[in-house]
């Protein structure tokens, strides 16, 4: 799977009720097919759905207003 | 080359120093895909060019569901939001695709359980073997691999 060659990205508003949380899209982009509050655990959702996690695009929603900065990588 | 538009991220709460685009934040985000053991992998939405960060750093996560081995733990650590986080090390494979063109090569990576929004490409295992613009008028990164480059180019 190209993930830059799949169509046009989820509207934001898609993300709106997954904030904070890491979800599965996918691979036509037309939705969001589990959510989990870490990696681990929707790795395990998507097990329980039958779903595999080589086919989907990962995705993490931020929570709130954070301004990134390198430095803390140092 | 490969160039990648920088991505939007919309804030709630805009700190004065957005002066152009809109109630966003501008970030130069990438496609990744992430190979493991076997040709085990997978596909990241968004991971982040960062100049500023040393390694790149991946969830631990992905570890044993792609089969990473990792290296004995060296004592580096991470600081992330106050915290100090281990950092262990691995071999990975990443690729970044950008229309048709595709750069997948063999890195060593650091694993982290650091609640991390992205994946970030730091120096050390990506940013390294490409020569890096980053066009802020233009809000557009572009990735040349350079005479580093350790991996294929297609």
């Amino acid at each position: 799977m190209n993930p830059k060659t799949l169509p046009t990205p989820l509207p934001e508003e898609a993300y709106a009720a997954y904030r904070g949380k890491w979800v599965a899209i996918s691979a036509d982009r037309t939705k969001i097919i589990a959510a989990a509050d870490g990696l681990d655990a929707l790795e395990d959702r998507l097990a329980a759905i039958g779903q595999d996690p080589e086919k989907v695009i990962l995705d993490r929603v931020e929570d709130e207003d954070t301004l990134l900065g390198g430095a803390e990588l140092l | 080359m490969l160039q990648f538009p920088y991505q939007p991220v919309p804030t709630t709460h805009a700190p004065p120093s957005i002066r152009f685009g809109g109630l966003v934040h501008w970030r130069p985000f990438v496609p990744l895909t992430v190979f493991g053991a076997h040709g085990r992998s997978r596909h990241f939405q968004r991971a982040l060019l960062d100049p500023g960060a040393d390694d790149t750093v991946l969830p631990m996560a992905l570890v044993p569901r792609i089969g990473i081995s990792l290296q004995p733990d060296s004592g580096h650590r991470l600081h992330w939001r106050g915290q100090l986080y281990a950092l262990r090390f691995g071999d990975v494979d990443l690729e970044l695709t950008e229309g048709g063109s595709l750069c997948r090569w063999t890195a060593m990576a650091a694993f982290s359980d650091a609640s991390i929004a992205y994946c970030i490409l730091g120096q050390r295992g990506c940013l390294e073997f490409f020569d890096a613009t980053f066009r802020g008028a233009g809000r557009l990164a572009e990735l040349a691999p350079n005479a580093n480059f350790p991996g294929t180019i297609v």
